[in-house]
C-alpha cells in the first residue's frame, strides 16, 4: 500500500526516536526499552495508538485484552477507539472475582497470569496488547486464556518486539502486529529493535526496517491523511 | 528522598467541601473551576454549614441518607451528566469479602467490558478538563493506568505513571506513605514533569487518600501544580477527600 509509506514511516520514526533505552536494568546486560518517554510526547503517542486503531477498526475486534501493567496503558485508548470491551490480565490475587489462572515459565521459575470468569464470550474476536514482546512466554499465556473460554485471537500488537529473542515463534501460528516488513511473516507490529548485530555493535531505536509492508490477512484501511487521528472515534 | 509527607492531620487551609448550585452566588469560589457545577454524584447532607441550601431537598428513595436538590437534578439533566453517571454506577461490580473479610471491593473491571459505559466515563472527565491547560495526567499503578492514558491522548496532555518501587526503570524520585498495616512507596521518574506545568492526578477509586496524597506530593516536588484529582468512584466514609493538601477532587460515583 504505497499510499501509506510515507505516512506509516514519519509516525514510526518519531515513535522509536522517543522510546528510551536503559542500560542494565532490571539487571547487568539487558537494554531496557522504556516507553515511558514515548507518554511523554502527546503526539508521539497518540500516533502509536493510531496506528492500532487504524489496523483493528471495522475488523470486528469485540475484545481487547491488556497484559499488567504497561499494556493497560495502551490497551484502552485502542479498545475505546474501536468499540471494544477492555479485559486487563493480571498477575495473581489481583483481580477480585472469580479467575481462570495459567501458569508460565520465566528465565528463572514461573508466573502466573489471571483472566476474570465470564469478562469474554465464546466466538469473540480478541486482540491481545503488550508494550513489548521479548520471549513471548507472556503473550502465549494470555492466548493460552482466552482460547480456554473459546475466544478467537485475531493478533497480538506490541509497540515493540525484540526480534533475536523470537517470541514471535512462540505465538504458533497466530500473527503478530508489527509495523516493519518481515519477510514472510503474517502481522504487522510498530518496533523491531535489533539491539546486538553484527558481531556485538549495538544499534539503538530508529535501526528498524521502516519499509511499510504489511502481508497479514488484516486488510489495512487507508489512513486518516490530515483530517486528523483515529482518536477522532473518541468523538472529539 | 523520602519524606512521610502523608501526615496531612492540619486542616488544609484552601479545602471548601462541595457547595450545591444554588449556593454558588453567594460565596467566593476556590474551585478552580467554578463555572462547572460541582459533581453531579448523589451526595449525603450534613448539618454544615457548608450544605445549607435555599431549595428544599427531596429524597430520592434509593436510600434515606441519600438526597440531591432540585437545582442539582435540572443542572445534571441539562448537561446530560446524569444518565450517564446512573449507568456507569451500575456498571461497577461489588466484590465482598476482597482482598480480606468485611471489604466491599469496588470492582471497574465490569465497567470496562461495556464499551460505552466506558467511553462515557473517559467523556465525563474530558469534558471538564479539555481547555483547562493540563499539560500532565499523572495515572496510578494499575488502574489509574486504565483511565489516564485516554484522558491525557484526548486532551493533549502527556501521560506520567506512577509505580510501586523498583518498576520505572530511569532514575526517580520516591515517595512514602503509611498503608493500614506499614508503608508502601510511590514513584515517579525524573523529568516526566516540569516546574509550572499543571497536572492531573488520576484513580479508578480514592478511599483514605494515601495514595493520592503521595502521588500529590511527588508531582509537587517536581514543580507541578496539582489542579485536581480525578476518581471514578469515591468511599466518601474514609475521607479521603480531606488529605489532598487542599486539593480539589472530582469523582463519579461515590460508594458506601
Amino acid at each position: 500500500m504505497a499510499s501509506d509509506l510515507p505516512q506509516g514511516d514519519d509516525r514510526i520514526a518519531k515513535i522509536a526516536s522517543s522510546i528510551r533505552v536503559i542500560p542494565n536494568f532490571p539487571k547487568p546486560g539487558v537494554m531496557f526499552q522504556d516507553i515511558t518517554t514515548l507518554l511523554l510526547d502527546p503526539r508521539a503517542f497518540r500516533d502509536t495508538i493510531d496506528l492500532f486503531v487504524e489496523r483493528y477498526k471495522g475488523q470486528d475486534i469485540s475484545v481487547v485484552a491488556g497484559i499488567e501493567a504497561r499494556g493497560f496503558i495502551f490497551g484502552p485508548p485502542v479498545a475505546l477507539a474501536i468499540g471494544a470491551k477492555f479485559v486487563p490480565m493480571r498477575k495473581p490475587n489481583k483481580l477480585p472475582g472469580e479467575v481462570i489462572s495459567e501458569e508460565y515459565t520465566l528465565e528463572y521459575g514461573a508466573d502466573v497470569m489471571e483472566m476474570h470468569v465470564g469478562a469474554v464470550q465464546a466466538g469473540e474476536r480478541a486482540i491481545i496488547m503488550d508494550d513489548l514482546i521479548a520471549t513471548g512466554g507472556t503473550l502465549c499465556a494470555a492466548i493460552k486464556l482466552l482460547e480456554r473460554v473459546g475466544v478467537h485471537v485475531v493478533e497480538c500488537a506490541c509497540v515493540i518486539e525484540l526480534p533475536e529473542l523470537k517470541g514471535r515463534d512462540r505465538l504458533g501460528d497466530r500473527p503478530l502486529d508489527r509495523t516493519s516488513c518481515l519477510e514472510g511473516i503474517p502481522g504487522t507490529a510498530i518496533e523491531g529493535f535489533e539491539p546486538y548485530v553484527d558481531g556485538g555493535r549495538k544499534r539503538g531505536p530508529g535501526a528498524i526496517d521502516e519499509v511499510w509492508c504489511s502481508t497479514s490477512p488484516v486488510s489495512l484501511e487507508s489512513g486518516q491523511g490530515d483530517q486528523g487521528s483515529a482518536l477522532g472515534a473518541f468523538g472529539f | 528522598m523520602l519524606s512521610l509527607s502523608f501526615l496531612c492531620s492540619e486542616p488544609p487551609s484552601l479545602y471548601k467541601p462541595p457547595q450545591s448550585i444554588s449556593d454558588s452566588s453567594s460565596r467566593v469560589s476556590t474551585h478552580p473551576f467554578p463555572f462547572l457545577p460541582p459533581p453531579q454524584s448523589l451526595r449525603v447532607t450534613s448539618a454544615s454549614p457548608a450544605n445549607k441550601l435555599k431549595t428544599p431537598r427531596k429524597p430520592i428513595g434509593l436510600s434515606p441518607f441519600l438526597h440531591y436538590s432540585a437545582s442539582d437534578f435540572t443542572m445534571s439533566a441539562c448537561n446530560g451528566e446524569n444518565p450517564r453517571i446512573d449507568d456507569i454506577k451500575t456498571k461497577i461490580r461489588v466484590v465482598p469479602n476482597f482482598p480480606k473479610p468485611g471489604i466491599m471491593f469496588q470492582d471497574i473491571t465490569t465497567l470496562l467490558l461495556d464499551p460505552k459505559a466506558f467511553k462515557d466515563t473517559i467523556d465525563l472527565f474530558v469534558e471538564r478538563y479539555k481547555d483547562k491547560n493540563i499539560s500532565v495526567v499523572a495515572g496510578i499503578e494499575a488502574r489509574g493506568f486504565i483511565f489516564g492514558p485516554p484522558i491525557a491522548l484526548a486532551i493533549g496532555a502527556k501521560f506520567v505513571p506512577l509505580r510501586k518501587p523498583r518498576k520505572l526503570p530511569g532514575e526517580v524520585i520516591s515517595e512514602e506513605y503509611v498503608l493500614e498495616y506499614g508503608r508502601d512507596c510511590l514513584e515517579m521518574h525524573v523529568g516526566a514533569v516540569e516546574r509550572s506545568e499543571r497536572a492531573l492526578v488520576v484513580d479508578d477509586l480514592v478511599a483514605t487518600g494515601g495514595t493520592l496524597c503521595a502521588a500529590i506530593n511527588l508531582l509537587e516536588r517536581a514543580g507541578a501544580e496539582v489542579v485536581e484529582c480525578a476518581c471514578v468512584i469515591e468511599l466518601p466514609d474514609l475521607k479521603g477527600r480531606e488529605r489532598l493538601k487542599g486539593k480539589p477532587l472530582y469523582i463519579l460515583v461515590e460508594a458506601h
